[in-house]
């Protein structure tokens, strides 16, 4: 059996997600490791018996490798998926594709012309309750006309994921699941979009830590975002996935709606009534979708067909995200900050 | 002692009419004296209220009259006012003026300047009880996620997602008219307006929204809204308006974001939960009769027993966050909210 032969560049977090999909796809092997932190690098190749590469130059010019993983700070992303389509790799880059849009089309105008194979990480249109929801959708007589996502993470922008330089804070953060999230489970491109935000939480340097968007696709339809950084652990279940309000969403159509009320539930209404579903996983990397996502872009580099998400779908939502940021600092005066915003950080 | 005497003011919200006075009427200390049709045809009482005037009155058993002086030749204490909304503040302020006591079916006004008529007739006369309906303030689910907001079970609201489900009113003519009864975002956008700025306990001070008419072509406007709103304690809510599904899907529902934890509750059917960092805690669902408690709460604050769940001062800051938002709707543009002033 043909194995794809990958490698991380970034070993965080995420990547660690990445690394235990792999381990359950036969058809995937993980061979090296690079991360800027040369200590981090070694540390999980020794724990995984893979290489640590000193730098990413050399990782890129193995040719041992058919894929690379862009596992690193947002601001990273462009550059890095450029430089490994130019050394001929398959690649998967972690969402946000981007932070600017003309960072993004970059990429997109690169990898088209190389007609290279190139996955965006939207891992929530991966998760089992989202694909039930999708799923359940899809079979009603008329399509989605309403949406609304709350996107919401246990305090981690804090970070420099909450920098405007490296992560992008809660638009690039978290908007860009959500926004993925909506358009998917609407099945049309948003063109219009609002937002507003507030540093409810966090101080500077980091960006404002809350954001509210609406969007509007060329037929009307409409959803509203609600994104923030403030949840308590136990609404969360980062560490399980179980019960999960990570995202929680409404989805209208004529007749019929389907709420995802957690990772684990979904309410399906229709003219017969109500019906709840239980979505069973036994992991946390199937439920936040990181296994199917994997084993998405592991088939498409065998098969050398493109994936989905793309990065036609990953520049699309820069753009919403961009102009989302844009409208929030430039329509709606001063940005509030919340008045017990330092007795509002001690919380957690 | 002197029965408290009790008028009905139109039957065009049929459903509200005919609840609140069947419910007043088995009062003890309520007389009911009569019912004011407003000249209305049987046709289109039957298409409002499922009923004729004429059998209602008899129903009653008091008399129908067809015009509202009439009506205040019974000489009533108190009224029932659930004529076409537009209409509401021509029976309440000549109501009001002549001290009587009244109740007004939600939404109070489709506009402004009416709704800023019936408070400036109320503050000549403090000591008239004038209601305005908002049913969702004696909803439990609401009312146990606002005190528990208020115990502090999860510090101060930061942002709030805020829902009604109602589909579009298309029993008679003058539900389908926006001047004359709002459309759903007046109707209905007053529950997630008014809740939102009751929960999160600020004024809502800017709005963008947007809206489309999906699936109710017979009304004028949108069947759906989608607003955002800054509040003025910096708080975020999204508020929706949604028109396209039975009953069967919860009639309001809210998340709330606070500084140590989050609140979810929906209508009646399900618990309230709040989420901490130490515990879930999770409340018993009850079932709510809105709308018997909102005329028992009428009829007790104009027995002295009670002060008023909600004014009508508060019910112009709702007014003002839907009229922003259909400024919003007209013209592309986040729409500020003067504040300050009512």
């Amino acid at each position: 059996m043909k194995q794809v032969r990958i490698g991380f560049i970034g070993c965080g977090e995420i990547a660690e997600m990445h690394r235990e999909a792999l381990a359950r796809i036969p058809e995937a092997a993980l061979c090296a490791v690079h991360d800027r932190d040369t200590g981090a690098a070694e540390a999980f190749a020794a724990r995984e018996g893979v290489q640590a590469v000193g730098d990413a130059a050399a990782l890129l010019a193995d040719a041992s490798l058919d894929a690379v993983y862009i596992l690193t700070r947002h601001d990273s992303h462009p550059e890095l998926t450029m430089r490994a389509v130019a050394a001929g790799k398959a690649v998967f880059c972690e969402k946000p594709l981007a932070l600017t849009v003309a960072e993004a089309d970059a990429v997109v105008s690169q990898v088209e012309s190389a007609g290279a194979t190139v996955m965006v990480g939207f891992s929530h249109r991966w998760d089992p309750v989202v694909r039930r929801a999708k799923a359940w959708a899809d079979r009603q007589a008329t399509p989605p006309m309403t949406l609304h996502v709350s996107f919401v993470t246990s305090p981690f922008l804090e970070s420099w994921a909450g920098l405007p330089d490296e992560g992008g804070g809660v638009f690039h953060c978290l908007g860009s699941h959500a926004v993925d999230l909506a358009q998917y489970l609407m099945g049309r491109a948003f063109t219009r979009v609002e937002a507003t935000q507030a540093r409810l939480r966090l101080p500077e340097p980091y960006l404002p830590d809350t954001a509210a968007l609406l969007l509007q696709a060329d037929d009307g339809a409409l959803a509203s975002v609600l994104l923030h950084d403030h949840a308590p652990v136990s609404y969360i279940q980062y560490d399980t996935g179980e019960d999960s309000h990570l995202l929680r969403a409404e989805l209208f159509g004529d007749g019929w709606a389907v709420v995802i009320d957690s990772l684990s539930r979904l309410r399906c209404y229709d003219a017969q009534g109500c019906h709840e579903v239980a979505v069973r996983c036994d992991s946390r990397i199937e439920r936040f979708g990181i296994l199917a996502e994997n084993q998405h872009f592991v088939q498409c580099v065998l098969q050398s067909a493109p994936p989905s998400p793309g990065v036609r779908d990953g520049a699309s939502v820069v753009a919403l995200i961009e102009t989302a940021a844009k409208t929030a600092q430039s329509r709606w005066g001063r940005i509030p900050q919340h008045e017990a915003i330092a007795a509002a950080r001690n919380w957690s | 002692m002197e029965k408290i005497r009790v008028g009905l003011v139109g039957l065009a919200q049929g459903w509200y009419a005919t609840l609140y006075s069947r419910a007043c009427a088995q009062m003890r200390d309520v007389a009911f004296v009569g019912v004011c049709d407003l000249g209305a045809s049987e046709a289109y009482v039957q298409a409002c209220a499922e009923t004729s005037a004429a059998a209602f009155a008899a129903e009653l058993g008091v008399p129908l009259v067809h015009d509202f002086d009439a009506l205040l030749a019974h000489e009533p204490h108190a009224l029932i006012i659930t004529s076409e909304t537009a209409d509401h503040h021509r029976h309440a302020v000549p109501a009001i003026e002549a001290g009587i006591h009244v109740f007004i079916g939600k939404p109070m006004t489709t506009s402004l300047a009416a709704a800023q008529a019936i408070v400036a007739a109320a503050e000549r006369q403090p000591s008239v009880v004038v209601l305005p309906g908002e049913p969702a303030r004696y909803e439990d689910g609401m009312i146990e996620a606002r005190a528990r907001l208020q115990e502090g079970q999860i510090g101060r609201p930061l942002v709030a997602h805020v829902y009604v489900n109602h589909l579009a009113m298309t029993n008679h003519a003058w539900e389908m008219s926006a001047a004359r009864s709002g459309s759903p975002l007046i109707e209905f956008g007053s529950y997630p307006a008014d809740l939102a700025e009751w929960i999160v306990g600020a004024p809502i001070t800017s709005v963008y929204a947007l809206a489309d008419n999906f699936c109710t072509p017979q009304i004028e406007g949108p069947d759906n809204v989608k607003m955002l709103c800054r509040h003025q304690n910096g708080a975020i809510s999204t508020l929706g308006v949604y028109s396209s599904i039975t009953w069967d899907y919860p009639f309001l529902g809210l998340e709330i974001i606070g500084e140590r934890g989050c609140l979810r509750a929906d209508y009646h059917n399900y618990p309230v939960y709040v989420h901490r960092k130490d515990a879930v805690l999770v409340s018993s669902p009850r079932y709510s009769p809105m709308n018997a408690r909102e005329i028992e709460h009428f009829m007790d604050c104009v027995r002295g027993r009670a002060t008023p769940v909600i004014t009508p001062q508060e019910y112009v800051s709702t007014i003002r966050v839907l009229e922003a938002a259909q400024r919003s709707i007209a013209h592309g543009q986040p729409v500020e909210i003067a504040r300050g002033e009512t």
